[in-house]
């Protein structure tokens, strides 16, 4: 069966926690091989959006497809994933730790990809360090590794730069435009409206589980008279203070 | 399947290659074997001085015996040679003697000994000790003179010269109860008993934090995506126990060796030379995988309500209680104390595995209860390890303090029904 356009299908999606609707009626798509980017102020339901997606939650109502069906550990696709909430076994080493993901992904040569990731990203002389001895930022280069060890088709990056130091952050998103030019798609929530213009071909803007603005950067642009995402950004959520104003 | 082998793998591994499992496996044996060798010395020595008093072969005794009740002074010493007391003129010269040490002991025996049958000791040792007994010298010459007034059979009974013969009839059939075949009886249940409990202490605390871990590091998220939760659960729960069988291996087969040497240098004490009822063992073995699996899973459902280490560490003080609550009860689980709640803590899943152990030790668990309460046991850890798994699914991102019930019991993707 040939596969459709799009790896990623969100219908009528809805979700509720205790009184609170997350999400209220959310469609799109995102297309195979491209980089999407979902963004939305604090708790405007990202990541829920995301867990959903990925089975970690259930939906209410609506259908949220990867490759044409529900998300399971077991299916085919591989995924990488760098969750929001993100952390390692803190007493185990780095090397141990990134071996255990290696096998559970089904690596065929883990040793020499580790190794080849960390001296990469100048971890080299860290494989036998304790994870609680890095600092924040070499932990974040450890998820990374974890993320991509697999060569994913789908990358699921939950505000990934968080933390990083400008030197990282490019190290970071070079690694990311090289799973991209490897044909993966990429899901990318940030903050960072500079990395949104730099890197996303699709955008879906989240206020209140509601889409604001959805579509390629060019044209939510276009929409919004060229004004910069950072802009739109601060107009959409602007509304409410103007509003109560 | 080859999931669930690695998250074994890589569990099983980075246990041993902890140093406090194994410190906590080496030690905690050796600290309980010190423990029964320290107090069964105690005990011995306590009972050499009770029963034989304090050694006096190299002190210097002393007696004025103003009754004239003594027809000797002589007397056999636990070193089994003859001793003689000093006659000493009066009770303030032999009293001085002693705290200027010319004399060890000195014994007064009172001119109205008869009517007050009292004689007064009087030592001044080195470093007071509460076990010094230096009445036996004077027992010893107390009673042969006594003795020298009755006849053969008196003589016996007075000596504790007579044989006994004891039949013990069983509390619940009348049988006649051999005590040889009562001891090999009792060895099943005990090792079972001792094992759990040292199983308990040391792994204990380990089982909850393995199940938190995921959550309190927020690796969860990470690796559900890899895996289903019901792999890393069933991996979980076969790597703690796999840990657990090692931790007993480590601290049985040092046992086993060492009783070996003893048995075949023929150098082993008397109470134990003990011979073996493999079938019993066998049977409290099972009773003890499925005692240590039930205690495992009950620990994981802790783990997986739990935040966090240190808020599963309050709740399971709350399980080790209700686990440990037959030892409170110990005398319903004799034969004679039989009752209804020896039933109610026998397959109340928390407390049978003791329960179950300890009416085996009293001899008190017909075959057919142990073999109910081996499944009541089995099968609760599975219903359990099932609660465990299902509780985990709904819970295994939640990263708030507080544990919602309703979350808990909600629906689950379909998937992680399975």
């Amino acid at each position: 069966m040939a596969k459709s356009d799009n790896i990623i299908e969100v219908k009528n999606f809805k979700i509720s926690f205790a009184e609170k609707t997350v999400i209220k009626d959310l469609n799109f798509n995102v297309k195979r091989g491209e980089i999407f980017g979902l963004l939305g102020s604090n708790g405007s339901g990202k990541t829920t959006t995301i867990r959903v997606l990925l089975g970690l939650y259930r939906q209410d109502k609506g259908e949220l497809l990867i490759n044409g069906k529900a998300f399971e550990p077991t299916d085919d696709i591989r995924i990488g994933y760098l969750p929001e909430e993100r952390g390692l076994y803190k007493k185990e080493t780095v090397f141990d730790v990134m071996m255990y993901f290696a096998r559970l992904k089904n690596l065929s040569n883990p040793k020499e990809w580790i190794m080849d990731y960390l001296k990469r990203v100048g971890l080299e002389d860290f494989a036998k360090t304790k994870i609680n001895k890095l600092s924040q930022g070499m932990q974040q280069k450890v998820q990374l590794g974890i993320c991509v060890m697999n060569d994913p088709e789908l990358l699921i990056l939950d505000e990934p730069t968080k933390g990083f130091d400008p030197v990282n952050r490019r190290l970071l998103m070079d690694i990311i435009e090289e799973q991209h030019k490897k044909g993966c798609t990429i899901i990318m929530i940030t903050h960072y409206m500079d990395e949104v213009e730099r890197l996303c071909d699709d955008i879906l803007l989240l206020k209140d589980g509601v889409a604001r603005a959805q579509g390629p950067v060019k044209d939510v642009r276009k929409k919004f008279d060229n004004k910069s995402l950072d802009q739109i950004f601060v107009d959409i959520y602007g509304e409410e203070v103007e509003a109560e104003k | 399947m080859n999931k669930t082998k690695e998250i074994i793998r890589f569990e099983v591994l980075r246990s041993l290659k902890k140093p406090s499992f194994w410190i906590a496996a080496i030690l905690i044996p050796i600290g309980f074997g010190l423990y029964m060798a320290f107090a069964g010395l105690v005990g011995y020595n306590a009972s050499e001085t009770l029963s034989n008093g304090t050694d006096t072969t190299d002190k210097k005794l002393g007696i004025f015996d103003e009754a004239e009740y003594l027809n000797e002074t002589k007397f056999v010493n636990a070193d089994q040679k003859e001793q003689e007391l000093e006659i000493i003129k009066d009770k303030e010269t032999g009293i001085s003697a002693v705290k200027e040490k010319k004399l060890d002991v000195f014994y007064y025996i009172s001119k109205d000994f008869t009517e007050t049958k009292k004689v007064e000791i009087y030592t001044k040792p080195e470093s007071s000790s509460l076990m010094d007994d230096y009445s036996i010298p004077i027992r010893t010459l107390l009673s042969s003179t006594a003795l020298k007034n009755v006849d053969e059979l008196d003589y016996a009974v007075i000596t504790q010269n007579i044989n006994f013969d004891t039949t013990t009839f069983d509390a619940t059939d009348d049988h006649v109860v051999d005590m040889n075949e009562r001891i090999k009886e009792i060895i099943g249940p005990a090792i079972a008993l001792v094992c759990f409990y040292i199983l308990m202490v040391v792994l204990g605390n380990r089982l909850t934090a393995a199940m938190v871990e995921e959550k309190e590091n927020r690796i969860s998220e990470l690796l559900l995506t890899s895996i289903k939760p019901v792999n890393l659960i069933v991996g979980k729960i076969v790597s703690l126990m796999i840990v657990g069988l090692i931790q007993l291996f480590v601290l049985i087969v040092p046992m086993l060796v060492l009783f070996k040497i003893g048995q075949n240098g023929n150098i082993l004490p008397d109470w134990l030379q003990l011979s073996f009822d493999f079938v019993s063992i066998a049977q409290y073995l099972l009773l003890l995988i499925a005692s240590y699996f039930l205690f495992t899973a009950m620990s994981m459902v802790i783990g997986v309500i739990s935040p966090t280490a240190k808020d599963a560490n309050s709740y399971s003080s709350v399980m080790i209680i209700m686990v440990i609550l037959p030892i409170f009860f110990i005398n319903v689980f004799m034969p004679a104390g039989t009752s209804a709640l020896t039933y109610v803590l026998s397959y109340f899943p928390p407390s049978a595995p003791i329960a179950l152990m300890l009416r085996g030790a009293f001899g008190n668990l017909p075959t057919w209860e142990f073999w109910l309460g081996l499944a009541d046991v089995a099968i609760f850890g599975v219903l359990i390890a099932k609660l465990a798994t299902y509780i985990f699914c709904r819970n295994a991102i939640e990263f708030t303090p507080k544990i919602n019930f309703k979350r808990l019991f909600g629906t689950p993707r379909k998937s992680w029904k399975k």
